[in-house]
C-alpha cells in the first residue's frame, strides 16, 4: 500500500522533466502526456481512498512525514480529477501556444507539490511542499509571457514567498515550545499549554497559508493572477491551489485552537472581509475570469467562515466541519466547470471582456445548462450541490448563536447577516454573467462548434456536480462522515434535514437579496442603457492593496535612503 | 609536517607559474588540484599541532580541528573550480601569469589562516591574505581597477590595524598562545574588565571588517566588481571567510564566550551585524550593476554569519559555519554564472539577463538553483542554515528580532535575485547573440557548486564542532 502512496505522490514530479524533453523533441500533439500522468494518479487516488497510511521518507537532514485519511484522500482524488479534466481540455485551447512543454512540466510539479501538502503529517513537511508549490505554479501564471501575465506572476510569486516567510517565522517562534511539528504531537501537547502564547506565531502561520488560500489580507494577487493564467491553469489555481492554503490553515487550527475563542474571532473577521470584498469585486467586474477569480476569493471566505465556526463550536462542531469540507469539494468542482466554460468562450471570441462576450452563448442550450449547473450551485439554489454546503454553514452560525442563549450575540448576528448578503451577491454576479453570455443580443454571430475535447470536459465537469445536488443524503453524507475522521475518530455527522422549510427559507432570503441587487443595481448602474455596455466601476478602496501599496512604497523609499546614507558615511572612513 | 606541505604547495606552484611562461595555466591547475589532494590527506590523517616557534604568548603554530578542515577543504575545492573557470574565462588573454601567481598565493594564505593555531599566526596570515589578493583586484589594469585595489589594501590594513590594537591587549591576557575551544583567557586580567572588553570589541570589529561588518564594509562593493570574474568569486566567496575564521578564533577560542556573552560587546556587535544584514540586502536590491549587486549581497549574507557568531553559543557557531559553507558555494557560483552572462551580452547591468534563457538555458537554470539556495528555500542548504540560526537565537534576547531581520532580508534577497531568472526566461531578449551556450568547462564548476548547495542541504552534518 505504502508503495502505491509514494507513486501517487511522486509520479508527477518524477515525470515532469521527462515529459518536458519528450514534448520538446516530439513537438506534436503529445499533450496527452499530462493527461496520462494525471489519470494514473486519479486511478491511484481512488484505489487508495479507503486506506489510512502513516509513512515517511528521509534523505539526510530532510525528513518528510505523511499521513492519509479519508479527507486527504478525497482531496487527492479531487486534485487528480481536476488535473485530468483540465489536461484533457487543454489541447484545443493551446492550439497556437508555444511553450507547452514548460507548461506541462510545471503543471506536473504543481500536482506533486499540492499532494505533498495535502498528505503532510507535520508542519515542516507542509512548509516544504508549500514552497515547492509556490515556485512550481509561478510559470503557470506567467505562461502567456505578456505584460499582464508577467506582472500578475510577479505579484503572485512575491505574495507566495512572503506567505512562506511568514509561515517560517511562525514556525521559528513555535519551535522552542514544541520542538516537533507533528500534528498529532502538537495536538496532544497543546492541551496543557496556555493558548495565548501560541497565538501570535500561529497567526503568522495562518496568514502565510492564507496568502495561498486567498484569505484577507494577503489576497490581492488573486484577482490578478487567476485571470492572467490560461483557462485550464486558472481552474487549477482557483479550484485546487487555494485549497492547499486552506489545508494549511486546517493544520494550524485543529490541533491547537479548537475552542479558543480569540482565534475563532480573528478567523471570523478575516473570513467575513474576504467573503464580502470578493463578492463585491466580482459584482463590479467586467471580465469573466476576474469575476470567477473574485468569486473564488469570496467562497474561500465562506470556507474560512466554516472553520471559524468550528473553532467556536468545539465539541458541537461537526456541523461546521461538514459544511466546510463539503463547500471545499463543491467549490473545486464548480470552479473547474466555470473556468473551462470561460476557456471555451475565450477560444470563441479571444476576449474575456463582458462586452465582447454578449450573447455568445445564445443558441447553445447545452452550454447554458452546464453553466447553470455551476452558477446555481455556487449561488446555493436548492437542488444543486452548493445549497447543501451553504445550508450547513448557515446552520453552524445559527447553532452557535443559539448555544450562546443571546449573550453577546450582537456581532454574531451581524456576521450572519453578512453571510446572507454575500450569498445574495453571489447570486447577483452569477446572474450578471448568465444574462451577459446567454441572454444579451450578440453583436456578431459566432458559429464555431466545440471540439470533442472541449465538449466532453465541460459536460463531465457538470455531471460531477449534478448528483451531489440531487442526492445529498446518498452521496454527500458518506463523504462527510468519512472526512470527519480528520477531525476526530468518533465524530458523527449531524442529522440535518437539508430540505427543511427553515433551510429553504434561509436560502430564499439570500436569493431574493441577490435578485434585488441585480435588478436594482447591476442592471441600472453597471450597464449602460444605450447598447447594453458593461461598465467597470470598481471602487478604488475596496482593494486593500490600493491603500497598502503606496504606504509600503513610501516605507521602502525611506529605508533605502537611510541605508544609502549609512553606506556613504562608511565609504568616507 | 603535513601542514608545511599544505601551506607551501600553492606557493611552489606560484613560483613555477611565474618562471615557466609556456604552461603557466596548466601549472596553476595542477597545483590547485595537488593542493586539494594535500588538504584531503591532511583531513584524513591524525596530525598533531606543529609549533614553529613560541615566545611567551606569541607563537607561530598550526593545528587542525574540524573548523580548520572544513574551511581548508572549502577553500581548496572552490579555488580549483574557479581556476578551471578562469582558464576558459581568460581564453583570449595570453599572459595571465600574474593572475595565476597571486591566485595560488591567496590560496596559500587562506589555507594557512584556517590551520592557524594561535592569534599571532592568524594575524600574520590575515594580513598576507589581504595583501596577496590585492593584485587580483587590479588585474585588469584599468584606472578603476588600480584605484579599487588601493582602496582594498587601505581598508584591509585599517581592519588589520584595529585587530592589532585588540590583539595587543588580548594576547598578554591569555593562558596559552594556542587556541582552545571555550577560550584561553587568564582568570585575572591585567586591566579593568571594561577596558578589556572595549579592546576586544575593537579587535573583533577589525577582523570582522574583512567580513564586511558595517561600517567597515565599503571596500566590498568597490573591489569585488572590478576584479575579473574568477577573482571576484574567490574574493567574495572565500577571502571574506578569512574574516569569519578570525572572528570565530577570537571569540570562541581565545577570549571565550563566557566573558563576552551578555556584555555591551555582544550588543554592539549584534546591532552592527543586524544593521548590516538589512543594509546589504536593501542596497543590493537597489543596485542595478550585476556584480555590485552580488557584492552587497555578500555584505548582507556575511553578516548573517556574524549574527550567528555573535549569539555566542555552540548551536549558533554550528549554524554560522553551515551558513558560511553555503554562502561560499553559492556566492562563488553566482559570480561565475553572472560572469558568463555579462561576458556574452557585454552588459554589466541587470538588463543583461533579459530573455537570455533562449541562448544560455543551462546558465539560467544554474543561476536559478543558486538563487533558491541563497534565498533559503528548502531543501537547499541556505534554508537549513537560516533555520538553524533562528533556532539558535531562541531562548535569548534576540529571539524575536533575529528571525524577523532574517525574514525581511530573505524577502529582499528574493527581490534582487528572482527577477533576474524570471526576466531571463519570460522576457524577450533585446539583442541577438551570436554564440550560444558557454563552454562546458566553464559551466561544469558552476554546476558542481549548485549541486553541492543542493546536496549540502540534505547531507551536511548540523554539528561541526
Amino acid at each position: 500500500m505504502t508503495i502505491f502512496f509514494f507513486i501517487l505522490l511522486f509520479l508527477p514530479a518524477v515525470c515532469a522533466i521527462p515529459v518536458y524533453f519528450l514534448c520538446k523533441c516530439k513537438n506534436k500533439e503529445n499533450l496527452h502526456a499530462l493527461f496520462a500522468v494525471s489519470f494514473v494518479c486519479l486511478f491511484l487516488a481512488l484505489f487508495l481512498y479507503s486506506n489510512s497510511i502513516n509513512c515517511s521518507i528521509s534523505l539526510g537532514n530532510l525528513k518528510l512525514n505523511f499521513k492519509t485519511d479519508p479527507l486527504r484522500n478525497l482531496y487527492a482524488v479531487v486534485s487528480s480529477l481536476l488535473w485530468s479534466v483540465t489536461a484533457f481540455f487543454s489541447p484545443p485551447y493551446f492550439a497556437h501556444e508555444e511553450k507547452l512543454s514548460r507548461y506541462r512540466m510545471f503543471a506536473l510539479f504543481t500536482l506533486s507539490a499540492s499532494l505533498g501538502v495535502f498528505f503532510a503529517a507535520d508542519l515542516l513537511t507542509a512548509f516544504f511542499f508549500f514552497e515547492m508549490l509556490s515556485f512550481a505554479s509561478f510559470p503557470l501564471v506567467a505562461q502567456e509571457e505578456n505584460d499582464l501575465s508577467l506582472s500578475a506572476g510577479k505579484t503572485y510569486l512575491f505574495t507566495s514567498v512572503l506567505g512562506g516567510m511568514l509561515i517560517l517565522l511562525g514556525l521559528m517562534k513555535l519551535y522552542p515550545i514544541f520542538q516537533n511539528f507533528d500534528l498529532q504531537f502538537m495536538a496532544e501537547k497543546a492541551q496543557s499549554l496556555d493558548k495565548s502564547t501560541l497565538f501570535f506565531p500561529s497567526l503568522l502561520v495562518m496568514l502565510g497559508f492564507g496568502a495561498k488560500a486567498g484569505l484577507f489580507p494577503l489576497n490581492s494577487w488573486l484577482p490578478k493572477a487567476h485571470p492572467a493564467a490560461p483557462a485550464p491553469a486558472s481552474a487549477l489555481l482557483s479550484g485546487l491551489l487555494t485549497k492547499v492554503g486552506v489545508f494549511g490553515i486546517f493544520f494550524i487550527t485543529f490541533p491547537l485552537f479548537l475552542g479558543f475563542l480569540p482565534w475563532g474571532n480573528v478567523l471570523l473577521v478575516l473570513s467575513l472581509i474576504t467573503m464580502a470584498v470578493g463578492a463585491l469585486l466580482a459584482l463590479f467586474s467586467t471580465n469573466i475570469k476576474r469575476t470567477l477569480a473574485c468569486s473564488s476569493m469570496s467562497q474561500i471566505g465562506f470556507i474560512m467562515f466554516g472553520v471559524s465556526m468550528q473553532v467556536m463550536l468545539n465539541e458541537e462542531s461537526a456541523i461546521a466541519f461538514t459544511g466546510t469540507v463539503m463547500h471545499l469539494l463543491n467549490h473545486s468542482l464548480i470552479k473547474l466547470l466555470l473556468f473551462l466554460i470561460a476557456g471555451w468562450l475565450y477560444m470563441l471570441t479571444h476576449s474575456l471582456n463582458f462586452n465582447d462576450l454578449k450573447g455568445v452563448g445564445r443558441k447553445r442550450p447545452l452550454l447554458a445548462l452546464c453553466f447553470l449547473v455551476g452558477a446555481l450551485s455556487i449561488s446555493g439554489v436548492p437542488g444543486f450541490s452548493g445549497y447543501i454546503s451553504k445550508t450547513l454553514l448557515h446552520e453552524s452560525i445559527l447553532e452557535y448563536i443559539h448555544l450562546l442563549h443571546g449573550h453577546n450575540t450582537f456581532w454574531l448576528v451581524l456576521a450572519e447577516k453578512v453571510f446572507v448578503v454575500s450569498g445574495g451577491l453571489t447570486f447577483a454576479y452569477m446572474t450578471k454573467l448568465f444574462v451577459c453570455i446567454f441572454l444579451e443580443k450578440p453583436e456578431r454571430i459566432i458559429d464555431t462548434k466545440p471540439v470533442s475535447e472541449t465538449k466532453i470536459s465541460i459536460i463531465i465537469s457538470a455531471l460531477f456536480l449534478l448528483p451531489l445536488g440531487l442526492f445529498p443524503y446518498a452521496l454527500f453524507n458518506p463523504l462527510a462522515q468519512n472526512a470527519l475522521k480528520f477531525l476526530s475518530p468518533e465524530a458523527i455527522i449531524p442529522a440535518v434535514d437539508y430540505f427543511a422549510t427553515i433551510n429553504l427559507l434561509g436560502t430564499g432570503k439570500s436569493l431574493l437579496i441577490g435578485a434585488i441587487v441585480y435588478i436594482a443595481f447591476v442592471n441600472t448602474r453597471l450597464i449602460k442603457k444605450q447598447g447594453r455596455i458593461y461598465l467597470d466601476k470598481t471602487p478604488k478602496y475596496i482593494q486593500i492593496e490600493n491603500i497598502v501599496k503606496p504606504a509600503f512604497e513610501k516605507l521602502k523609499q525611506v529605508s533605502l535612503i537611510g541605508f544609502e546614507k549609512a553606506h556613504e558615511f562608511a565609504e568616507k572612513l | 609536517m603535513l601542514y608545511i606541505v599544505v601551506i607551501l604547495l600553492p606557493v611552489l606552484g606560484a613560483v613555477l607559474c611565474k618562471f615557466i611562461k609556456k604552461h603557466h595555466r596548466q601549472t596553476m591547475l595542477a597545483f590547485l588540484g595537488l593542493s586539494l589532494i594535500s588538504v584531503i590527506a591532511l583531513s584524513l590523517t591524525n596530525t598533531p599541532p606543529l609549533t614553529l616557534f613560541a615566545v611567551g604568548n606569541l607563537a607561530l603554530s598550526f593545528a587542525k580541528d574540524s573548523i580548520s578542515t572544513l574551511f581548508a577543504l572549502l577553500f581548496s575545492g572552490i579555488f580549483l573550480l574557479c581556476g578551471i573557470y578562469a582558464n576558459g574565462y581568460f581564453e583570449k588573454t595570453k599572459d595571465i601569469r600574474n593572475f595565476c601567481v597571486f591566485f595560488l598565493l591567496s590560496l596559500s594564505a587562506l589555507l594557512g589562516l584556517s590551520l592557524a593555531n594561535s592569534l599571532a599566526t592568524l594575524f600574520v596570515l590575515f594580513v598576507s591574505a589581504a595583501l596577496l589578493s590585492s593584485p587580483l583586484v587590479s588585474f585588469d589594469g584599468t584606472e578603476n581597477a588600480k584605484k579599487a585595489s588601493k582602496e582594498y589594501v587601505k581598508h584591509s590594513l585599517t581592519g588589520a590595524a584595529l585587530a592589532l590594537i585588540g590583539l595587543f591587549v588580548i594576547i598578554p591576557n591569555l593562558k596559552s598562545p594556542y587556541f582552545v575551544y571555550g577560550g584561553a583567557l587568564n582568570e585575572a586580567l591585567n586591566m579593568p574588565e571594561f577596558l578589556f572588553l572595549l579592546f576586544s570589541l575593537i579587535g573583533i570589529v577589525g577582523f570582522a571588517s574583512k567580513a564586511g561588518l558595517f561600517p567597515m564594509h565599503a571596500w566590498l562593493p568597490t573591489a569585488h566588481p572590478v576584479a575579473p570574474t574568477p577573482a571576484s568569486a574567490v574574493l567574495s566567496g572565500l577571502i571574506t571567510k578569512a574574516g569569519i575564521i578570525s572572528v570565530i578564533r577570537l571569540i570562541f577560542f581565545s577570549i571565550g564566550t563566557s566573558k563576552l556573552h551578555g556584555s555591551f560587546v555582544q550588543y554592539t556587535l549584534m546591532a552592527l551585524s543586524l544593521f548590516t544584514v538589512l543594509m546589504g540586502s536593501s542596497l543590493a536590491y537597489k543596485q542595478t550593476m550585476l556584480k555590485k549587486r552580488l557584492a552587497f549581497s555578500s555584505v548582507s549574507q556575511l553578516s548573517y554569519i556574524l549574527c550567528a557568531l555573535f549569539l555566542m553559543n555552540e548551536f549558533s557557531l554550528n549554524a554560522g559555519l553551515l551558513h558560511a559553507v553555503g554562502h561560499a558555494l553559492v556566492k562563488s557560483g553566482l559570480f561565475l554564472s553572472f560572469g558568463l552572462v555579462i561576458h556574452k551580452t557585454h552588459d554589466t547591468e541587470t538588463s543583461a539577463f533579459k530573455g537570455i534563457e533562449k541562448y544560455m538555458p543551462v546558465t539560467v537554470l544554474l543561476t536559478l538553483l543558486l538563487s533558491l539556495s541563497l534565498v533559503g528555500i528548502p531543501p537547499f542548504m541556505g534554508f537549513i542554515s537560516k533555520w538553524e540560526i533562528a533556532k539558535a537565537a531562541q531562548g535569548g534576547i534576540f529571539n524575536l528580532i533575529l528571525p524577523v531581520v532574517l525574514i525581511i532580508s530573505a524577502m529582499l534577497t528574493a527581490s534582487y535575485l528572482f527577477p533576474l531568472s524570471i526576466s531571463a526566461v519570460f522576457e524577450k531578449p533585446h539583442k541577438e547573440i551570436k554564440k550560444h551556450e558557454s563552454d562546458i568547462l566553464m559551466l561544469l564548476p558552476i554546476a558542481i557548486l549548485a549541486v553541492l548547495a543542493l546536496l549540502g542541504g540534505f547531507f551536511m552534518p548540523l554539528e561541526v564542532i
